[in-house]
């Protein structure tokens, strides 16, 4: 499941939502020009706008992750030392080669 | 790797140790899809022409909804995720319902009358 599957979800749902309210909004201007009343929509268009919004939702939701939150999950897979392995700890620049170094 | 951790003592005899980043970012997703089903779910009652109690049902619909399908992707094993299922529907309902009256107002405004 792709973040570009979950946007293309989401521009899917946003235009079957736009076209039903173009839908929405051509026949309210026919029936204000035929002086008609707005009664209820029709139910293929409730169903397109349902669509859309279901569309829509589910493309933002179902691309996101979640991540483990039991911290013992990650540490029982690593040994002990690991631990004491800090790499941006180790400094380079000690007294070790003029104690361990050359004997000249 | 620098991560900060909580400690919590449980009720039983365990000790549960969380990774609080992860506990974050959890949070941060279901903030995101709360936000986005508010928004989305704003516009089609606006579209749908839900005025008064309707829209307010239809938001309860929708969040009831996005909590479905989040429990469902957490899964039966939802506590590697989430410490209370409960927690992600009562987070942050009264905020996104604004969010939810925005769009439905500004759909409304511009579908029906225009």
């Amino acid at each position: 499941m792709s973040h570009a599957m979950g946007r293309v979800a989401v521009v899917v749902g946003m235009l079957l939502l736009c076209h039903t309210g173009y839908s929405v909004s051509q026949l309210r201007s026919f029936l204000r020009f035929n002086e008609d009343e707005f009664t209820s929509l029709p139910l293929d268009m409730m169903l397109e706008g349902l669509l859309g919004v279901a569309i829509a939702v589910w493309g933002a939701a179902a691309t996101q992750t979640f991540k483990e939150i039991r911290a013992i999950e990650d540490i029982a897979s690593k040994s002990f030392e690991s631990f004491l392995h800090r790499p941006n700890f180790i400094t380079f620049s000690h007294r070790g080669k003029n104690l361990f170094g050359d004997i000249s | 790797m620098q991560r900060s951790r909580t400690l919590t003592v449980d009720k039983g005899s365990e000790i549960k140790v969380y990774n609080e980043g992860a506990i974050r970012h959890n949070v941060a997703v279901v903030e995101y899809c709360r936000t986005c089903t508010a928004v989305f779910c704003g516009m089609g009652a606006g579209v749908l022409g839900l005025t008064a109690l309707y829209g307010f049902g239809f938001y309860i619909l929708s969040i009831v909804g996005m909590w479905l399908l989040l429990v469902a992707k957490a899964g039966s094993n939802y506590e590697r995720f989430f410490t209370s299922r409960k927690a992600i529907l009562t987070n942050g309902f009264f905020g996104a319902l604004f969010t939810y009256i925005l769009c439905w107002t500004f759909a409304y405004g511009m579908v029906h009358v225009y």
